[in-house]
């Protein structure tokens, strides 16, 4: 009984759905189904560095983002050097933001897209595990599967793109600092956007 | 997509955007230092916007001025706006927002270009684009009629907006693990059970959770508990809520600055070193010619044994010192009360001020040289004793003893005067209070106690010869304010005072030619004055700061993002500091302290206090202080340290190896 109960006890604490994500702890597991119905676990990129992008076709912050090339240009960047850059859609079906898997695909074509994959959560349920409040919330994963940096694209939260030449892009420096094997001065920062649409 | 962008406003100053209406609404009062404003929001049923925490997503409204500069936006208490799992703070329906601008001495006109977020579950940005003029030619009839409705909507904007000195009183904040609990208790006899709702809202979005806060009533007090990100302790030694009574249909609101230091001082102690820092004002470099000069003018009345005009000179002395504090104090309350961000020293963030003091010192410096008659009035003002009957010279020289000490923060003082924050007004008034009688305290002795008056030495020829030699520490403080004018303009300003200097000073030679008729004398005296008020109307805008390389300059979000990861050394000072450019030149900008600092991978952060600025003065609220210099040193791992006044290399190295607890 008592051997029971801390087996029990030990297999909460290692879920995921239990843990709180914050930097330097694992980043919990998923598997999601892309625009293209390709599967994608977060297992399969072991040994890989990976971006989380929270996705939301119509908000204006997404597009301060896009409208720009600003979020194309760090994707083409990364993805270049082997990075895996999955942008998420968590919009519940009827929420704004939603897409099938043809018009998701669609989209990304349409914008320039360089992301790996744009994978569909339809049950919110990845978004839900990761704790993403807005789009663009970003999600840097290290090799080790641990979270390296997770908040705000950039330090300017204004919805106006004349901004971005102006804003530090948290992400871009997240990734060369840890890419370069040297500590990351900012790990956690206060996401801005607008609320996913659950 | 839908953005609103309206660059040129309708004659009615409105701006129609998607889902919301905005109008500027000028406030015909005139305000301490600027002009007050309302932001009249009329929100499409169910769209809202964001207060200045916006909660989980979204943004508060962004409002940059043109012409002047943003003093304060006075945001009234918010309400929660729950979606799903996401937990907002924002407006919904009507909504005012009052704000406060400084307006440049050369700008016209003043515009506002703003951004803001308006959303039901989507979410839409509006821009928007309001021009005011300044000066106004002709009477402008449509704001002349719509001024009262204006007064009237931000009259109750302003009663929605949190006040600091409210009936709520609480006890010291505790942690456990990610929970801050406090209680609160109210102080003028309203029961617990005539409240019909509580509501807490933290400003701070990024230490605290949006979770509602969890409120227990017990008896006569509530025991609030709040939910932090991180577990304490924090960088932070100050965090804000506002707490919103509800009584029936009428509410009312109150910010509370919650106080995440460990230790704190009792009301006598802060007095103590209120006191103790007013007599080391007095060794201070900038006040020390001036106590001097007092003490000199004693040495001759003693001579000429008039001790009893001695004692009356001492009173009036610290009368005008006490007086003087008093008013520092009693203004700089008005201002914060009024929504200016201002803190000790605030006036000589004002290039008239330190204009009209390097005047003083280079008319004193001339005067006693000999060379200006009109100017006896002046030196006897600052001490030339004379066994003057003018109670005024005494007066005014315990008043100029005050204005020049103010660069100089003494030891003890940065505590005494962060303390007095938080303190009611007759707390703040009496920390001033003990301030003046420290200052004053040395030339009230020696003055009253004939023992220490027969220490001093015996007048002599070696009187002129001194008085001579003061003449270079009055020089030497005018080319140190020049600096900091140059520091506050540019070039071209400085070497304008400098021209003007010249002028002034060859017309007092003019005037001191005895060949001169007396109302020839007289006009070339009135042209002096008129060419030394030159430089005070044609302050310019300042050139682009020079920062040192090795030192990041303050921003709110640098130091809450940096602070957790690696050490970080915030260097609050001024360039009219004296007792932080010590510090730099002795201490801080030395290669080998430099050095230390890079091999433990500090981050070293300097907040520039020279100017006004609301940001900064903010920042050192919340370490709980209102005064430069500060030094804070965050160790990796989040728990900061205030270091004292005076530094040394020694002091700075113990406190990055940790070996030594400082306060």
């Amino acid at each position: 009984m008592k051997t029971t109960l801390a087996l029990l006890i030990a297999v909460l604490m290692a879920s995921p759905a239990f843990a709180e994500v914050k930097a330097d702890s694992p980043a919990p597991q998923f598997t999601e189904t892309d625009a293209t119905g390709k599967s994608h676990s977060l297992k399969d990129f072991a040994g890989k560095w990976v971006v989380l992008e929270w996705f939301n076709k119509d908000c204006p912050y997404v597009k301060k983002h896009y409208g720009s090339k600003n979020m194309q240009d760090l994707q083409k960047t990364y993805t270049a050097k082997g990075v895996i850059w999955l942008s998420v859609i968590s919009s519940a079906p009827g929420k704004q933001g939603h897409q099938t898997p043809a018009e998701a695909l669609a989209e990304a074509k349409a914008s320039g897209s360089a992301a790996t994959a744009v994978l569909l959560d339809v049950d919110g349920n990845m978004g839900k595990a990761y704790g993403a409040k807005t789009t663009p919330h970003m999600y840097v994963i290290n090799p080790q599967g641990q979270i390296a940096y997770m908040g705000a694209i950039d330090d300017n939260d204004s919805a106006n793109p004349n901004v971005i030449p102006k804003s530090k892009n948290h992400v871009r420096e997240a990734l060369d600092l840890a890419m370069a094997g040297k500590p990351v001065t900012l790990k956690t920062t206060k996401p801005y956007g607008c609320s996913v649409k659950y | 997509m839908a953005h609103a962008i309206s660059p040129v406003p309708s004659p009615d100053d409105v701006v129609r955007a998607d889902h919301v209406v905005v109008r500027l609404l000028p406030d015909p009062r005139p305000q301490p230092l600027g002009l007050r404003f309302g932001l009249h929001f009329q929100l499409e049923k169910d769209w809202h916007i964001y207060w200045q925490n916006p909660g989980d997503s979204g943004a508060a409204p962004k409002i940059n001025v043109g012409g002047g500069s943003l003093e304060r936006i006075f945001w009234p208490s918010p309400k929660r706006i729950p979606f799903g799992d996401v937990t907002n703070f924002g407006y919904e329906g009507d909504v005012v927002l009052p704000f406060l601008v400084q307006v440049d001495p050369s700008s016209e006109e003043l515009v506002f270009d703003l951004e803001w977020l308006v959303c039901k579950v989507e979410c839409i940005p509006g821009f928007g684009q309001f021009k005011f003029k300044t000066r106004k030619s002709n009477a402008e009839p449509a704001l002349q009629t719509s001024s009262s409705t204006a007064q009237t909507l931000i009259d109750s904007a302003l009663s929605r907006v949190p006040i600091l000195a409210g009936p709520w009183k609480i006890s010291e904040p505790e942690f456990e693990g990610n929970t801050l609990s406090f209680e609160a208790k109210r102080e003028d006899g309203l029961r617990l059970t005539d409240v019909s709702k509580l509501e807490v809202f933290p400003h701070d979005g990024r230490f605290f959770k949006t979770t509602a806060p969890q409120i227990d009533a017990h008896e006569d007090k509530v025991l609030i508990r709040l939910q932090a990100n991180f577990q304490g302790p924090s960088e932070l030694q100050l965090s804000e809520i506002t707490m919103v009574t509800h009584v029936g249909d009428s509410s009312e609101a109150q910010e509370i600055k919650l106080s995440l230091q460990t230790e704190r001082l009792n009301f006598l102690t802060i007095l103590v070193f209120a006191f103790l820092g007013g007599i080391l004002l007095n060794l201070m470099p900038c006040v020390f010619p001036v106590l001097f000069l007092k003490i000199y003018g004693f040495i001759k009345a003693f001579e000429r044994s008039e001790s009893i005009s001695v004692r009356r000179s001492a009173w009036w002395y610290s009368t005008g010192v006490i007086f003087t504090f008093l008013l520092l104090g009693g203004l700089l309350f008005f201002l914060r009360s009024a929504g200016v961000a201002v803190g000790w020293g605030f006036q000589l963030q004002q290039p008239q001020f330190v204009y009209v003091l390097y005047l003083l010192f280079l008319t004193m410096a001339l005067s006693f040289l000999g060379l200006l008659h009109f100017g006896d009035k002046i030196a006897n003002t600052t001490g030339r004793f004379a066994g003057s009957k003018i109670w005024g010279s005494d007066f005014g020289s315990g008043i100029l003893s005050v204005l020049v000490a103010s660069p100089c923060t003494a030891p003890f003082m940065g505590a005494a005067l962060g303390s007095a924050m938080f303190l009611p007004a007759w707390g703040t008034i009496t920390v001033f209070v003990a301030l003046g009688l420290g200052l004053a305290g040395p030339v009230f002795l020696i003055a009253h106690a004939p023992s220490l008056a027969r220490a001093l030495p015996k007048p002599g020829p070696w009187m002129l010869i001194v008085q001579r030699a003061m003449v270079f520490p009055m020089l030497g403080t005018s080319v140190w304010l020049l600096w900091i004018l140059g520091r506050q303009t540019n070039v071209d300003f400085v070497v304008m005072c400098l021209a003007v200097s010249l002028i002034v000073t060859f017309l007092i030679w003019l005037q001191d030619l005895s060949s001169l008729h007396p109302w020839l004398s007289r006009a070339v005296i009135a042209t002096a004055f008129a060419v030394a008020l030159i430089p005070l109307i044609s302050i310019p805008e300042r050139d682009a700061p020079s920062q040192p390389v090795a030192w990041t300059p303050y921003s709110d979000s640098l130091i809450q993002e940096q602070v957790g990861h690696r050490p970080v050394f915030i260097d609050f000072t001024a360039a009219w500091c004296i007792t932080c450019q010590v510090n730099k030149r002795t201490v801080l900008n030395k290669e080998s302290v430099l050095e230390l600092f890079r091999s433990r991978n500090v981050l070293l952060v300097q907040a520039d206090w020279t100017d006004h600025s609301p940001l900064i003065t903010k920042a050192l609220e919340r370490y709980g202080r209102n005064s430069v210099p500060l030094y804070v040193y965050i160790d990796a791992n989040g728990n900061s340290k205030i270091l004292p006044e005076i530094l040394t290399e020694s002091l700075i190295s113990d406190v990055l190896n940790n070996t030594k607890e400082i306060q």
